[in-house]
């Protein structure tokens, strides 16, 4: 790809450069604020007066001195204008691979900022841009987020560069394509779309492209800003679209026919789209034995059922159906409820409360700190508020097993966090029929919810029972590999 | 390559066998006529002459041209059957003696609210959803329920003519079946896969579970524990119909699709804010019309007051919208004839 192409949305005010060095330098300082990162060097090179102009952090100094000014300084020619001698620097003498010329002030910003060193001429209103990016970045290194005991151990970083040649040194083929642009209107993100050329239909990615470089922010700092520009609504509780810390992962959901996109300084890529069965699954998942993937499958959609259903199931039972019970769970839930002055409903959404903030302060605080917290809320919740006749030991064991449940599936965190109350709600107003109806109401909005045209609801709805086998179960790879899942199918068994 | 259309997908053949059996289903769960070997052979052949009323449909289907008037008709006709559905399932739900009725009427109510304003496409991958649980939950019944199936409780009396006629009312969807099978001319295979599905479910499955809810009457004096066997062994009026939680999941969210399905199909092809302002609207008739009934006047006049008050500022903004829109059009066409002569 042309890297002219590259940087195609910043909107800064175009200003041409002109054929005086001074006047430019003037120009430039005065849009850059005079700001103490801007570096200008002034040298003269074959006879012509020169600036080299970069941006403090940006760039490595090894680089610098060995692709630019040693190559520069030995050029022995004489040049009859600026222009001449930048054309001839620019198409002779290869000093970096990433190099151009431009002659736009808000293109030269563009790359000035991302870590390119920009060289102006006297007597000539182009300038040339030369890629010795080296600032500080962290490492490659196991992601934190989704941790894993077979697969690979690298993990995204936050330079989309390095990203990139994560996926590149795992999918070799000329197919696979990065398409680089750059969004929100100060902070001019690098963000990058890759995706397979021919699984990929082509008004996809169309429609992809056309909405990042429509994206109405001033910056993009995570995945989380992007991501609901591009699924269908902002009330979605179930997502359309995946983020993975993994490279592996992007690998395979590319070959799947889906399309990631990268976001510079965020180690997070989003996969467009994601099914949600998917989210029950992990690499992991693919190194095991298929029995033993298989029980692990169906004891995390347990958990998921757990994790949503148990309170508001237990509040169901227990206030509107005890005939459902056995006598003796009866009489022990009876006795328990009897010295508790709060109704069930009252204790499992005050427990839940509690759980949430106790887990949201150990998040936010420090390591050390935030294990204290842990340990305190558990003391105080699991102990003392049982002993003081507060809530009723059987609340408390229903509302920890359907936390405990809801970490096996840390994707759906934020959806079970919301969901949970408005079940216990449904069910304390109207028993069963209540979760009923507030299933279905759930049920609706996951077989609603569609991303570019693909609904998120496949492979269970539209039915397609071919590819069940990778979703009740997981199959040998022996019969996985038979028929090559693609997205597209999605859209295609719908219209059957 | 495949294009990626903007426009609501059409249903598959599985989604609308899946969509009109589900509704045929929901008019089952409410029926709380007591299984008979009977009803079983009323149900077989009600579906066997609906099958057969069906085949020239099937043959014609595509020189089959349906006329805006007869499409106004159907219109209406899924309108009555939504509001039959609704009736049928608010008696069952009031047989379940819930203490708080109203409370659960104002939550169906407000589910139906979320579904309808849902798309058509979100209705029909729903149903294949609900339609597979419910499907898989019936797999359970015969293993758990075999050992207390008794031969000799076939020999029930009960009426194969009541059985037959009854089966008539509970499938309103039948008349559907026009519109529905033209729905993807283009497609072959479209319409005999959603009859063959159909016809699965309506001449195999649902009388064979009839067969098997047979014989387990007689069971309840002996029951000891398992939900699953009070879905096909509940009698009318009995205490089964309160305890059966397996049962009360499926017959509340299959009203609720079958409901929609037949609001959906109601709708004309309005613009978007028209349609919701319809679903917007749906509640408050049916919420005023069950406190009116319920003898609970008060209530029913308040709420009516209430949606008056809430949607009269809607509809005034709808119909301004709309004869600015006509001014508009008419001074664009007013512009254009000028321009053109």
């Amino acid at each position: 790809m042309h890297l002219s192409n590259r940087f195609r949305k910043r909107r800064r005010v175009p200003v041409r450069l002109t054929d005086n060095l001074e006047e430019n330098l003037q120009m430039l300082r005065q849009a850059a604020g005079c700001s103490d990162d801007l570096i200008l060097t002034r040298v003269s090179l074959c006879g012509i007066p020169c600036a080299l102009l970069t941006c403090e952090g940006m760039v490595s100094s090894g680089l610098l001195s060995e692709l630019v000014f040693d190559p520069l300084n030995q050029m022995q020619r004489t040049f009859l204008n600026g222009a001449a001698f930048l054309r001839a620097v620019h198409e002779q003498k290869l000093l970096a691979a990433d190099s151009a010329l431009t002659e736009q002030s808000s293109q030269l910003f563009s790359m000035l900022y991302a870590g390119f060193a920009v060289l102006l001429a006297e007597g000539t209103g182009t300038a040339l841009c030369i890629g010795i990016q080296g600032y500080a970045s962290r490492s490659i290194s196991e992601p934190s987020g989704e941790l894993n005991i077979y697969g690979a151990r690298d993990g995204f970083t936050e330079p989309v560069r390095v990203n990139m040649s994560l996926i590149r040194r795992r999918m070799k083929s000329p197919e696979l394509t990065f398409f680089l642009l750059s969004a929100g209107t100060v902070s001019g993100t690098d963000l990058c779309i890759c995706w397979l050329r021919d699984r990929v239909p082509e008004d996809l990615i169309a429609d992809i492209r056309q909405k990042l470089m429509s994206l109405p922010l001033e910056t993009v700092l995570s995945s989380g800003y992007v991501r609901p520009f591009l699924e269908e609504s902002d009330m979605q509780l179930v997502h359309s679209i995946g983020t993975t810390e993994r490279p592996d992962i992007l690998c395979a959901k590319l070959l799947e026919g889906r399309v990631g996109i990268l976001i510079d300084g965020t180690p997070h890529a989003l996969v467009i789209p994601q099914l949600f069965c998917e989210t029950f699954q992990t690499m992991d998942d693919y190194n095991y034995p298929p029995a033993y993937a298989t029980l692990l499958r169906w004891m995390k959609y347990g958990a998921a059922l757990l994790a949503l259903l148990l309170p508001a199931g237990y509040l169901a039972v227990a206030l509107w159906h005890p005939e459902l019970l056995h006598e003796t769970l009866l009489a022990l839930l009876t006795d328990a409820e009897q010295s508790v002055p709060f109704s069930p409903a009252a204790e499992l959404i005050g427990i839940l409360f509690m759980f949430e903030i106790v887990r949201e302060a150990g998040l936010r605080l420090p390591k050390a700190v935030g294990g204290a917290v842990g340990m305190i809320g558990g003391l105080l919740i699991g102990d003392a508020a049982v002993k003081s006749g507060l809530i009723s030991t059987p609340v408390l064991t229903v509302a920890a097993l359907s936390a405990t449940a809801g970490f096996v599936i840390p994707e759906h965190h934020a959806a079970l966090t919301v969901l949970r109350p408005v079940f216990i709600l449904a069910a304390a107003a109207a028993g069963i029929p209540g979760i009923a109806l507030a299933g279905m109401v759930l049920l609706y909005h996951i077989c609603g919810t569609e991303v570019f045209g693909f609904p998120v609801s496949a492979p269970l709805a539209p039915l397609m029972p071919h590819r069940l086998q990778d979703i009740l179960a997981r199959v040998g790879f022996r019969r996985l590999s038979q028929g090559n899942f693609r997205i597209s199918e999605v859209r295609e068994q719908e219209e059957e | 390559m495949n294009r990626i259309s903007r426009r609501a997908p059409a249903w598959s053949a599985l989604q609308t066998a899946s969509l009109l059996l589900l509704c045929r289903l929901t008019a089952f769960f409410c029926c709380d006529a007591p299984y008979t070997a009977a009803y079983a052979q009323g149900m077989f052949a009600a579906a066997l002459t609906e099958a057969a009323l069906l085949l020239p449909l099937l043959l014609f289907r595509k020189s089959l041209r349906i006329p805006e008037p007869l499409l106004w008709g159907y219109r209406f006709f899924s309108l009555v059957s939504a509001a039959y559905l609704s009736a049928r399932g608010f008696r069952l739900f009031c047989l379940l003696h819930l203490e708080a009725p109203h409370l659960f009427a104002g939550m169906f109510f407000l589910t139906l609210l979320f579904t309808v304003s849902r798309t058509q496409a979100a209705t029909a991958r729903t149903a294949v959803l609900l339609l597979v649980t419910v499907s898989a939950a019936f797999l359970l019944l015969p293993v758990s329920g075999i050992r207390s199936a008794h031969m000799i409780s076939l020999y029930t009396s009960g009426s194969f003519s009541d059985a037959f006629f009854r089966e008539f009312r509970n499938s309103p969807e039948t008349a559907l079946f026009p519109l529905l099978i033209t729905r993807q001319k283009a497609k072959e295979q479209y319409a005999p896969h959603a009859c063959a599905v159909w016809l699965t479910g309506r001449l195999v499955i649902l009388p064979l579970l009839v067969l098997f809810g047979a014989m387990q009457n007689g069971r309840l004096t002996a029951w000891k524990g398992s939900p699953f066997f009070l879905l096909l062994a509940r009698t009318p009026l009995s205490d089964a119909i309160r305890t059966d939680g397996f049962w009360m999941l499926f017959a509340a969210g299959c009203s609720v699709l079958s409901i929609t399905f037949f609001l959906q199909q109601a709708m004309p092809p309005f613009r978007m804010p028209v349609r919701k302002l319809f679903s917007v609207m749906l509640p408050y008739p049916a919420l005023t019309l069950f406190f009116l009934r319920t003898n609970r006047h008060g209530t029913g006049i308040g709420i009516a007051a209430l949606s008056l008050g809430i949607l009269l500022p809607c509809m005034l903004l709808l119909i301004q919208r709309i004869k600015s829109r006509m001014h508009y059009r008419m001074h664009y066409n007013s512009i254009s004839e000028r321009n053109l002569s």
